[in-house]
């Protein structure tokens, strides 16, 4: 599609879309009947009206809304089929939209696939020429930005090898080379850099990042949220074309890996950007209880300690986290179960059932008196947010409890893999490493502990 | 970056509708224009790189019209092909005729191809469709050349001098390729969405040469095929171009005259149908 001239619009925006949807049909013979009916309204100069979905039809991009400005790495993320690729050929022009408008301002570099127009037999330096001229670079850029092309390609002696020849590495190396040389306003990027091994990755980030202070404006699609939590300003969440959330990475991403693994499609609440220090200090508070108990065990304070042993309410996932409680048990208990999960909030006001992410369980025999109880967890292994801790003692059998099973809250975890991101219906995805001490506060004699319990252990 | 007069482009349902006719032709004009390096270098990719693996290499484009000569040469000495009098040697008339019919042909299969030659290509990138068109018929042109030289020299050896006005056969062509590209590119479109169509397409167009008098002289005793052969733009194009060859002289000069006009408006026509209909044809190429 050629780009038309419209005039000058708001200077700050890149690019613009309004209400953009777009339609395919899923039935390949219909969709080829409607192609025929659009030739023929075509051949007698009508309108195709294209907003209606017909038979077989749906919406591969539905009512996406955005705005970027100079400068800015959007990302769009998305399971398989969400739409995202169908975005950036609509934002490249290669398709046009059934609905809506968007607006592109300057020179767009599209690496949607990387290499688009190689041809195998040829060698790399004639497809520099071919893939820099379907890039709308003239000979003379071509050529002045050739051996820079060449050097970051870093393809060697492959140079006049046919590029039939080069590893998929090698190949997404020379295609990205190019298409970063053709100095575009604006690139967008699909998925093209898993290709690459970590090392060229991160030289392709480190240019991005380059190009980003000179104002290029990226738009990556990626599965790598490491990528996309590090790199993008802004994160479009898509779900059967639906645009679900567009916010900061942080707070799209943990909704996205919950969407991935729970299958939900609404958009749960936001995560807050921080947690408010309860009233009494940086002790957690009780904010549900199930009721039932024997009482034979009273918990007194619960507190989260850092690798120094001071209290705090937000860690980073690769952090040390100790949980200490303060109990008092009013018999001895033997071969009891310490039971301690942690529980993505997404909403503070409502109960959800499915987000158990991480856990322990460990054996603890006491005898009556007080304690504290601290359980190391190596690493917090917690995603990016806001999270409530479940803190139970049971009996033997793993039954009764001997306090009503209590979630406290509220802590949070910034996370730079988010990823970590594990839930299922209750029972924690992940039993981490930990650790246990207990102190007997009165004596400060350490208690009868079983020996292993006492060492790092994975349960 | 340069913030200032950056290129703004708008995209939204229907927008080349509403251009007006003379707008699709100067903005198709000025995108074939500003292609130019693409235009080249797309051309020498698919030109050459046919040949990267062969060991003779681009020595084929030569092979082939050389044994193209050899037939010809053995139906002359033969007798096979004696139908009476044609002015020349009746091999020449068919062979210089046959091969303007293959440029009509090639101009209507080069831009046939239009869309197709992008497949893939154009669902990673966004250029100007349009300059495929020009990619393809400098392809087949590069080759027809080629065959051709060897034909005029066979005409030589069939003792047929051709007139100088030889020299306006580029000229005299031209509408062979409005005409060619203006059928080639509706058939590309076509060739989108209804595959059969476009078979039935190809095949009534190789019938074409029944209605041209290009293997057979006009002087035809069917009234049905004289009344075809009138009718037939195709006549006065293709006969216009061979005849300034082996006679110095158009078919029939007001027939070509209006059929050049009318192959021009056909392309105009079917150049901004392409530009309206392809971005929309493109996805369906998925």
């Amino acid at each position: 599609m050629t780009p038309q001239r419209d005039g000058q619009r708001n200077d700050d925006i890149l690019v613009s879309v309004r209400h953009v949807s777009k339609k395919f049909c899923r039935n390949l013979k219909r969709s080829m009947l409607y192609g025929i009916h659009d030739l023929g309204k075509n051949l007698i100069g009508l309108k195709r009206d294209s907003s209606m979905l017909h038979k077989d039809e749906f919406w591969a991009v539905d009512d996406v809304n955005f705005e970027l400005k100079a400068g800015e790495i959007f990302g769009i993320v998305g399971a398989n089929g969400s739409g995202k690729t169908t975005l950036l050929r609509l934002l490249s022009g290669i398709f046009p939209p059934d609905k809506g408008e968007i607006m592109v301002k300057g020179n767009m570099g599209s690496l949607i696939a990387v290499g688009a127009g190689f041809h195998p037999h040829m060698t790399g330096r004639e497809n520099i020429l071919v893939n820099g001229a379907i890039l709308g670079m003239s000979k003379r850029e071509i050529l002045r930005n050739f051996d820079a092309i060449v050097d970051f390609a870093e393809i060697g002696d492959f140079l006049d090898a046919p590029v039939s020849t080069y590893s998929s590495g090698m190949y997404v190396r020379l295609g990205f080379a190019i298409a970063i040389h053709s100095m575009p306003d604006i690139v967008l990027v699909d998925e093209i850099l898993a290709v690459g091994d970590s090392k060229f990755q991160r030289k392709c980030l480190d240019r991005i990042k380059a190009m980003r202070r000179q104002k290029t404006t990226f738009v990556l699609v990626s599965h790598n949220m490491q990528n996309i939590e590090a790199m993008c300003t802004k994160v479009l969440l898509m779900h059967h074309g639906r645009q679900l959330m567009l916010d900061r990475p942080q707070k799209v991403i943990p909704n996205y890996e919950l969407m991935l693994q729970t299958g939900r499609e609404s958009v749960v609440q936001s995560i807050p950007d921080h947690v408010d220090p309860p009233a009494n200090g940086v002790e957690l508070r009780p904010v549900f209880q199930y009721g039932f108990g024997t009482d034979e065990v009273e918990i007194k304070t619960i507190s989260l300690l850092d690798r120094e042993g001071m209290a705090k309410l937000d860690f980073w996932s690769t952090e040390a986290l100790t949980v200490e409680a303060k109990i008092a048990a009013k018999r001895d208990i033997v071969d009891a179960y310490l039971w301690i999960t942690f529980r993505y909030v997404f909403n503070r006001d409502k109960e959800d059932e499915i987000l158990e992410c991480l856990g322990t369980r460990k054996r603890v025999t006491i005898k009556q008196g007080e304690y504290t109880i601290r359980v190391t967890f190596n690493e917090v292994q917690l995603a990016t947010g806001e999270y409530k801790m479940l803190f139970a003692l049971f009996d033997d059998t793993f039954t009764i409890p001997y306090a009503p099973p209590t979630y406290y809250g509220y802590f949070t975890s910034k996370s730079h893999i988010p990823t970590l991101l594990r839930v299922s219906n209750g029972i924690p995805v992940c039993f981490a490493e930990t650790k246990m001490e207990i102190v007997q506060e009165q004596t400060f004699s350490q208690v009868a502990v079983p020996e292993e319990d006492l060492h790092t252990k994975t349960i | 970056m340069n913030t200032e007069n950056q290129r703004i482009a708008i995209y939204r349902p229907n927008q080349r509708h509403e251009l007006g006719f003379f707008q699709t032709w100067v903005i198709m004009a000025n995108n074939i224009l500003q292609s130019r390096e693409l235009i080249w270098q797309l051309f020498k990719r698919d030109f050459l790189a046919g040949y990267k693996k062969s060991f003779v290499g681009i020595t084929w484009i030569f092979i082939s019209p050389v044994f193209g000569v050899i037939s010809w040469v053995f139906l002359q000495y033969t007798g096979l092909l004696r139908p009476g009098d044609v002015g020349v040697p009746y091999p020449a008339y068919v062979l210089i005729g046959s091969s303007v019919w293959g440029l009509f042909m090639g101009f209507y299969g080069a831009a046939g191809e239009t869309l197709a030659s992008g497949a893939g290509l154009q669902l990673q990138i966004n250029y100007p469709h349009e300059a495929l068109l020009f990619k393809q018929t400098a392809q087949f042109l590069a080759n027809f050349l080629i065959s051709f030289a060897m034909n005029i020299i066979l005409l030589f050896a069939f003792g047929v001098i051709p007139s100088w006005k030889i020299v306006f056969f580029p000229l005299v062509s031209l509408p062979l390729f409005f005409l060619g590209s203006a059928l080639g590119l509706i058939s590309s479109m076509i060739a989108v969405v209804a595959v059969d169509a476009r078979g039935a397409i190809n095949i009534g167009m190789g019938l074409l040469i029944w209605i041209t008098p290009i293997i057979y002289s006009d002087k035809v005793s069917s009234a049905l095929v004289q009344t075809s052969i009138k009718w037939n733009p195709l006549t006065y194009l293709v006969c216009s171009a061979r005849d300034i060859i082996l006679y110095g002289r158009l078919y029939n000069t007001l027939g070509f005259i209006i059929c050049s006009g009318l192959s021009v408006l056909c392309f105009l026509v079917s150049w901004r149908m392409f530009y309206i209909s392809e971005d929309k044809l493109v996805e369906r190429m998925l």
